[in-house]
């Protein structure tokens, strides 16, 4: 365990996350892990790390760091603005800092989720065999001003590596992304089932736990209320408001209201990236 | 109290995920009959499984990779239930759970309410409130919250109109038709009746978690000084909280009916 940063300013929402705590859904602790997987594992690919080392997730911007010894860091994810003593940061590329200089990730109007990889991982506590901070469930917390952070181990003699332009993802602010359905839909009133694959949603708000869409109203002719059931991360929650909300990875593991669907793992990286006001169209697989 | 077998309903909800559905109605026999299937998922699909999370109809299996097919491995796992007898599987082995509440006034910020929409004194309210075997339908909502099954309907009590910021940990609440302990704090909108000095959630305990699905709860009224010597001993020996469990294994079972 090598100290390599300490933070100076915490950010929105910085967090130790990895691929989650998986098995313990049963006894109602959500899966946590990196909202946007698809930026998670190809950062530890570049990186040659364990697939499930730890790395911090940025939420929008704000993040300042102060380098403690030279280390191989490397930026994924929206573009987060980022600067070693003030030069740019290519997204994508390994780069290595030294002892002294600062980091800022300060941000722009197009940043949402990005992670902070070191080379040999982050070394974050473990609680259930997860790195993945999940502060309600006293499992880790924030980071916070003055945190120290460790890399599990030194960085390598090796030249830096990056993403070729062609696999790295492109971000949009007007998706479509494919769904499950769901048990309940039959609950929805007819209109709005056959109407719900060519509507638009826009995201209104959101955060790990939740993100709450805006758009035509999902009905139920018997209320909104079910017998609680399992729920997981992409769940297509309708409370009686009838606006979906989208469950995300912190979200709670059993849910009473009923649903449309769940989001397919493959488009889940989509969803988690687009921006606030951003457009969300559905089809059923 | 396993009359007929159901066969649940199944459907795929993701990649990595199915359903099997008991039907729509909560009761006692589909409690046990999800206790029995709950224990043939363990038993038939240790390797592939991820997850297993139960609830008051249904149960979802998770899996580790979405190289197996969940429909086929389903049908598989019917079979299995198709040739399982009831009658010698019904005395699966569970925990019993005993959860010491003060139901004093300092602990009960709601009792006065409750009173007055049940029109029970305090003391009917307590013999009602510890009287029945709560089954635990599900975890839940937080981390170790157990869905409890059981309370008497004359408890029912409409939650607050504006809900409280902050509930502490181990608040005794009621919630409608529900009953159910806090095992962290949390904001919540639940008539606060008492409060257990046990913790029902630790992440560094030897036992992180009091109750599983499955399990029985019952709750015992102790006084300000109990709850304050129990909470006492809690902090200096977590593991103490084994002392509230005890083991019921299926000779328990038939001996106690």
């Amino acid at each position: 365990m090598i100290p390599i940063l300490k933070v100076r300013k915490s950010g929105i929402y910085c967090s130790f996350q990895d691929l989650g705590r998986k098995g313990h859904q049963k006894f109602g602790i959500p899966i946590s892990g990196a909202l946007d997987q698809k930026a998670f594992s190809l950062g530890n690919y570049i990186m040659k790390n364990d697939p499930n080392a730890a790395a911090i997730e940025i939420l929008f911007m704000g993040l300042e760091l102060e380098v403690l010894a030279d280390h191989r860091l490397l930026f994924t994810g929206r573009e987060v603005s980022a600067t070693l003593d003030g030069v740019p940061i290519p997204m994508w590329k390994t780069f290595t800092a030294r002892k002294g200089q600062i980091i800022k990730a300060s941000g722009n109007k197009d940043s949402k989720i990005s992670y902070l990889f070191s080379e040999t991982g982050f070394s974050a506590p473990q609680y259930f065999n997860s790195s993945s901070v999940f502060p309600k469930g006293q499992l880790g917390s924030a980071l916070s001003k003055g945190m120290i952070l460790y890399a599990a181990g030194p960085a390598s003699k090796s030249g830096e590596r990056g993403l070729v332009q062609s696999e790295i993802p492109v971000y949009e602010s007007e998706i479509k992304v494919k769904i499950w359905k769901s048990p309940h839909l039959q609950m929805f009133e007819k209109s709005c089932r056959q109407a719900f694959e060519s509507v638009e949603y826009v995201l209104k708000t959101g955060d790990r736990m939740g993100y709450f869409l805006s758009g035509p109203a999902m009905v139920s002719k018997h209320g909104h209320d079910i017998l609680s059931e399992a729920v997981q991360f992409g769940t297509i929650q309708v409370p009686s408001s009838g606006q979906p909300i989208i469950l995300m990875a912190d979200a709670q593991t059993i849910g009473g209201y009923t649903t449309i669907g769940k989001v397919a793992e493959e488009d889940l990286w989509k969803l988690a990236q687009l921006p606030i006001g951003g457009k969300v169209r559905f089809a059923f697989k | 109290m396993i009359d007929h077998k159901i066969i649940p309903a199944v459907m795929q909800t993701g990649e990595r995920s199915i359903r099997f559905s008991f039907g729509e109605e909560i009761s006692d026999e589909t409690f046990q009959q999800i206790k029995v299937f709950g224990q043939l998922i363990r038993t038939y699909g240790k390797f592939e499984i991820e997850d297993v999370v139960p609830s008051y109809t249904t149960v979802h299996v998770y899996f580790h990779s979405n190289t197996i097919s969940p429909i086929e491995w389903a049908h598989k796992l019917l079979e299995n239930w198709n040739e399982i007898d009831l009658k010698t599987n019904k005395d699966q082995p569970y925990n019993h759970i005993q959860i010491p509440v003060c139901y004093e006034e300092e602990f009960a910020l709601d009792i006065q309410k409750v009173m007055k929409h049940t029109s029970l004194t305090h003391n009917e309210m307590i013999n009602l409130h510890t009287a029945p075997a709560y089954a635990v339908h599900a975890i839940g909502f937080l981390p170790g919250f157990p869905y409890l099954g059981g309370l008497h309907p004359r408890l029912a009590t409409p939650r607050l109109e504006v809900p409280r910021e902050r509930l502490g940990e181990g608040t005794v609440g009621i919630g409608g038709a529900q009953t159910g302990v806090y095992p962290v704090s949390s904001p919540g909108g639940w008539n606060i009746i008492g409060r257990t000095p046990l913790s029902l959630y630790q992440p560094k305990r030897k036992i992180p978690f009091l109750c599983k699905a499955g399990d029985i709860v019952r709750f015992q009224a102790i006084s300000v000084k109990q709850f304050w010597e129990i909470k006492r001993d809690l902090e200096q020996n977590p593991d103490d909280i084994q002392h509230w469990v005890t083991r019921i294994s299926a000779e328990d079972n038939r001996g106690e009916q």
